[in-house]
């Protein structure tokens, strides 16, 4: 390649793939992680954090009587105008919050 | 024909000037030239591009051969489509139903001397109600981890609690059997264990040395950070206590270098302060760092505000680690290390960790946890010592947790590195072990943003530094 | 509708008031109810059930406002996101009546995305006042438009289109209108007093701008049309005193506006220290003293001595209100999915009626209706 100069040793394969023409071939390369998360990434984690699954909080009561009304712009899809199917098959709050979907740029 | 730019394969980094270009899907990391630079300026934001606009934009800048050699790099990455040129292809989820386990991580006794306030375990009791595991049982863990090693040339135990120094006469009677019992195998047999150092001796230490365990040692700072939260039962702090045990330890300890884990939370935050005085005033090899970001305990949960101080701070320490790398040292910050290693390796990751993959951590009854973390929880285990891995089970989690489709790690340019986050992190959070980290989500993708800077620059300046400090890292895993 | 005689200071008070159509004589009270996605519900409050559901064709997410006819056999509900009002013909299901705000672009003119949050209806069922937010989606960016209020003729039926517009000012959220239909009252940061046929303000009672002495800004939110059984508009408000210093248990106070809609009156006192938040209210139409308050409590109120009689927790948020024609029975919905059945004496929990689907109500209103 010579218009992009490779900087790491996954660039340096790519770019030795692509001189032999098999570049087709690396779409699948991928790492299978052996170590921790990356959280901040604090190497094999070994130590205490914090917590206990926390489940339902009283708020589901007031989930859509807050986000119908574009109560928080910010927060919450907006059902009114940009996402109006954001609550669709969780028309329930308290019992089906967990389906309620994030939102974000679609590929 | 027009062509468009994939958005969510690529990402952009201005480093001193340089433009460097993070390839999404593979984690390779180029630099671009003039002309390349050009062609993703004019795709930047616009639906497509056509021939004609391509032309008009490099009018006699350059050559059209150059153009179309550097269209088709692009082109060969994935990030530009159309006219033919499809896109990276979305990877095949590995369906993984039986990888080699390299690692099992034995929590030998729930039962800790200490009450430290944020400790995230679920199953944590005083040491007279500790719960302990029985020889047999860890014994049985062994002989799993041998059988799912397969071909594996070396195995890894982590002893892990509660606090595991609370049941040595266990430790010391696994680690004779696994070592006679890995030779009989044919494979090497690796030790580890986290510690609260209070119990530490001048025998223990030199038990460990010989059987060159990985030791790793809770400590959150220097005193006054210590003393607020890692307490012990009767709510004193601990602090003058493991500083002078740790202190013995590093003057010994030879056969593997030590570690210090921090455990970030309100009030405890200041990243530099902390580095400085474990590494630099009290002498430990390298020093990670983990944030409290969830569990039910608001009150120690680092608040938003926190955790962006938190992330300054790693900054200001990762601009340190960096001058360091130039003139060729090492600070040992783990976490900028760890992300170092990924970069410099170009690693894509597909999950966002070992659990459940190489690793798989046994509770005292003996069923099997994707985690430490997990051990005690309400997640339902995956097998047990005595009927084997559920591979099943644990094949299906593992096939979720890589399928991304519908989540917003979808198009997220860091999907590769952080790949979901911390299982238990995220169950701790969103009572679901595949929901994406969402409280830091910006925030790692600005640290990821950061690391590739630092990275670019040390690979500018001093591109031994990696040779030299992170491949032998690796080798040493 | 025959207004009940009620007893208030020695005074002898009674109003009579005769509806358009009046209802049929075996007529009982019925709720109407939205629940999410698409449904509008009757519910036969006797009988603690659901009558009826009707599905709203472009209701989803969900119902929002709800305006019945005067003779209780049409619901008009906003719906399409808040772009369009239909209404409902209780008896057959049908849509008999549809207006939709939105104008999408055309060669020389720019889309209009009209949202409506409150409607009401003249009291002989004729004309439909809705309040609009118009923004023009120019190209390039929005323009946010001036606020007005579109009147239909419920006659009109389907593809209806506003007979007139009106200047509506903004952040009206409640529009009632007086028993005699001569005068149109909008509530927002203030109440206005509005002439239907033109939209000139005739008069205005200061709400936010109260200005009385000691006391900051009052604080009304209320979206909640709950008047029908009693003929008297009541909403919460909150106001910090400004004669003590913020840390005092009485710095924060909690008040009833009311405006009773037949002679006018109008009223704001305080009632309490504010613990409590309170979203919604209706006043009982044989006691007409008593009012009943609600969010994550229940509370019987006496507006004229300014005391609260008795408070109970509920099981969840309620938002919204509404009391039996007989003033026995009040009736606790919007937010979840459930309406909750008090007694008016004890506050004693008499039934739940769950509705349809499960979905939750959010902010869509509860009507009484008498057929």
């Amino acid at each position: 390649m010579r218009h992009l100069k490779p900087l790491n040793a996954k660039a340096r394969h790519l770019v030795g793939l692509a001189e032999q023409g098999k570049l087709d071939e690396v779409h699948l390369m991928q790492t299978v992680p052996a170590g921790c998360a990356a959280t901040f990434d604090p190497g094999w984690e070994v130590d205490p954090f914090g917590g206990v699954a926390s489940l339902c909080q009283p708020m589901e009561a007031d989930l859509y009587g807050c986000s119908d009304p574009c109560w928080w712009p910010a927060q919450v899809p907006d059902t009114l105008n940009s996402f109006p199917d954001w609550n669709k098959g969780a028309e329930s709050a308290q019992n089906d919050w967990r389906r309620l979907a994030e939102v974000f740029p679609k590929r | 024909m027009t062509l468009e730019l994939r958005e969510s394969d690529v990402r952009e980094i201005d480093v001193d000037g340089g433009r460097l270009l993070f390839h999404v899907p593979t984690t390779s990391l180029f630099e671009l030239d003039a002309v390349t630079a050009e062609l993703l300026d004019l795709f930047r934001g616009k639906r497509a591009v056509t021939e004609d606009e391509l032309r008009r934009r490099f009018d006699g800048r350059a050559t059209p051969d150059e153009i179309a050699e550097a269209l088709d790099e692009l082109r060969g990455l994935g990030i530009v489509v159309g006219g033919g040129a499809p896109g990276w292809p979305e990877r095949a989820p590995m369906h993984v139903r039986a990888t080699p386990l390299s690692t099992i991580v034995l929590n030998v006794n729930t039962g800790c001397n200490l009450s430290c306030t944020y400790c995230y375990k679920e199953d944590l009791a005083a040491p007279a109600e500790g719960q302990r595991m029985s020889l047999d049982t860890a014994i049985g863990a062994f002989e799993l981890l041998l059988r799912e090693a397969a071909e594996r040339p070396s195995v890894n135990v982590v002893f892990f609690g509660g606090e595991p120094l609370t049941a040595m006469p266990l430790i010391r009677d696994v680690v004779a059997y696994a070592k006679k019992r890995a030779a009989e195998a044919g494979k090497a047999v690796d030790f580890s264990l986290t510690t609260n150092a209070t119990l530490l001796s001048d025998e223990l230490v030199e038990y460990f040395d010989e059987h060159r365990f990985g030791l790793t040692v809770s400590m959150d700072g220097p005193k006054a950070l210590h003393d607020r939260n890692r307490l012990t039962v009767g709510g004193a702090g601990t602090y003058d206590v493991v500083a002078r045990k740790v202190r013995k330890l590093l003057s010994r300890y030879r056969s593997r270098p030590v570690g210090a884990r921090v455990t970030l939370t309100r009030g405890v935050t200041d990243v530099v302060l902390i580095h400085r005085h474990l590494r630099e005033e009290i002498g430990f090899f390298e020093v990670g760092f983990a944030p409290v970001t969830s569990g039910a305990s608001t009150s120690f949960r680092l608040s938003d505000e926190d955790l962006v101080a938190v992330f300054d701070g790693m900054k200001r320490l990762g601009e340190e680690y960096e001058r360091a790398a130039i003139r060729d040292e090492n600070i040992g910050f783990g976490n900028m290390h760890q992300l170092m290693t990924d970069l410099y390796e170009g690693r894509a990751k597909s999950l966002p960790c070992g659990a459940g993959v190489g690793m798989l951590a046994v509770d005292r009854e003996g069923g099997l946890n994707l985690c430490h973390r997990f051990t005690g929880s309400s997640l339902p285990r995956f097998g047990d010592v005595e009927h084997g891995v559920d591979h099943e089970r644990l094949g299906a989690f593992l096939d979720g947790a890589q399928d991304r489709s519908g989540r917003p790690c979808e198009t997220c340019r860091i999907r590769n590195l952080c790949s979901g986050g911390c299982y238990h992190e995220s169950y701790a959070r969103y009572g679901d072990p595949l929901h994406p980290v969402a409280h830091y989500c910006d925030i790692l993708r600005d640290w990821v943003d950061f690391g590739v800077g630092v990275y670019a620059r040390i690979t500018a300046a001093n591109p031994r530094f990696f040779e030299r400090h992170v491949e032998p890292r690796r080798r040493d895993r | 509708m025959i207004r009940a005689c009620s007893q208030r200071l020695g005074i002898f008070l009674c109003v009579i008031a005769l509806a358009a159509s009046s209802a049929p004589a075996a007529a009982k009270d019925f709720l109407l109810a939205g629940v999410k996605p698409d449904k509008l519900v009757l519910v036969d409050v006797a009988a603690r059930k659901v009558e009826r559901t009707y599905t709203l064709r472009d209701g989803a997410p969900g119902p929002g406002f709800i305006v019945p006819s005067p003779d209780g056999k049409i619901a008009y509900v906003v719906v399409n996101r808040w772009e369009s009002i239909v209404g409902i013909d209780l008896d057959s299901g049908q849509e008999v009546f549809r207006a939709d705000f939105s104008t999408p672009a055309s060669e020389r003119v720019s889309a209009e995305r009209v949202k409506a949050i409150v409607a009401e209806i003249s009291p002989d069922g004729k004309e439909l006042y809705v309040f609009q937010s118009p923004v023009e989606l120019a190209p390039d960016e929005y323009h946010v438009k001036d606020t007005r209020i579109a009147v239909y003729r419920t006659a009109d039926g389907m593809a209806a289109k506003p007979a007139r517009v009106l200047p509506g000012p903004r952040r009206t959220s409640l529009l009632a209108f007086s028993r005699d239909g001569s005068k149109l009252y909008a509530l927002g940061w203030d109440l206005l007093i509005l002439d239907p046929a033109t939209g000139k303000v005739l008069g205005r009672h200061e709400v936010r701008h109260w200005g009385r002495p000691g006391y900051g800004e009052p604080d009304v939110i209320d979206m909640w049309p709950q008047w029908e059984a009693s003929g008297i508009l009541v909403t919460p408000y909150s106001v910090m005193r400004s004669d003590v210093p913020p840390t005092d248990p009485g710095a924060a106070r909690t008040g009833l506006l009311s405006l009773d809609l037949a002679s006018g009156e109008f009223a704001m006192d305080d009632f309490e220290n504010t613990t409590k938040v309170i979203f919604s209210g209706v006043v009982n139409p044989v006691r007409r003293d008593e009012v009943f308050l609600v969010y994550a409590t229940l509370t019987k109120l006496d507006r004229r001595a300014h005391k609260v009689v008795k408070r109970i927790d509920v099981d969840h948020t309620y938002y919204a209100i509404n009391i039996s024609s007989d003033g026995r029975e009040v009736y606790l919905g919007g937010a979840m999915d459930d309406i909750g059945v008090y007694s008016t004496d004890s506050l004693k929990r008499l039934g739940i009626i769950p509705l349809p689907g499960g979905g939750d109500q959010a902010t869509a209103s509860l009507r009484l209706i008498r057929r």
